[in-house]
């Protein structure tokens, strides 16, 4: 699953060692998430997009199989 | 440091050692053997734990305490950390499922005892029995 999570993270400004922080996981987890090899659960996806206040389909494409 | 940590550490050195030196020097004779080791093990484990949570608290102050302790909880709770331990965790039970079964024939073809062949075996059975239970065990919960 595509996502513009490291490109919406740079436009404010962020850190990964910040997101992760905030959002209680590990960096490690943004960055495999940035890269497209982790995809988060619905948890983790809401809070990611409540964190930079838009949607989930903002942020996370679904491309289908 | 708290007074009652100290005092927790100082025990557990204290224990450690008495347990060692018993191990070491008291039990010396070959019907006590087993119990000999096992005080030495033990009381070098409680020993080392005392010593070593002892500086450990020394040593990080109370704020870099909370920041590690926090981090800790982090990665510990971490999805990511979650699902990949879930899946080596996996693996690792596939694997040894295998290891085990070849043990069990390579046991046989040596012509090894029949209770250490039922016990590797029993391990087999336990592993799958195990992994039936918990496979509808949280199914139902989640």
């Amino acid at each position: 699953m595509k996502n513009k999570l490291e490109e919406i993270r740079r436009e404010r400004g962020i850190t990964q060692e910040e997101l992760a922080d905030r959002l209680e996981v590990s960096r490690q987890t943004i960055s495999s998430l940035e890269n497209g090899r982790y995809n988060p659960s619905i948890m983790l996806a809401f809070k990611i997009a409540h964190f930079f206040n838009l949607s989930i389909e903002e942020i996370f494409f679904y491309e289908g199989e | 440091m708290k007074k009652g940590k100290l005092w927790l550490y100082a025990f557990l050195t204290v224990a450690g050692a008495v347990l060692f030196y018993v191990g070491e020097f008291v039990l010396v004779s070959e019907a006590v053997k087993q119990l000999s080791g096992l005080g030495i093990g033990l009381g070098a484990a409680l020993f080392c734990l005392g010593i070593g949570k002892f500086f450990d608290d020394l040593l990080v102050s109370k704020t870099e305490g909370e920041t590690r302790k926090h981090r800790i909880a982090i990665e510990r709770n971490d999805e990511r950390n979650i699902r990949l331990k879930e899946k080596v965790g996996a693996k690792v039970n596939q694997v040894l499922i295998y290891l085990l079964s070849i043990l069990v024939l390579t046991l046989s073809f040596m012509g090894a005892k029949s209770v250490i062949i039922l016990m590797v075996a029993a391990i087999i059975v336990i592993q799958l029995f195990l992994a039936i239970f918990l496979f509808y065990y949280y199914g139902k919960r989640m």
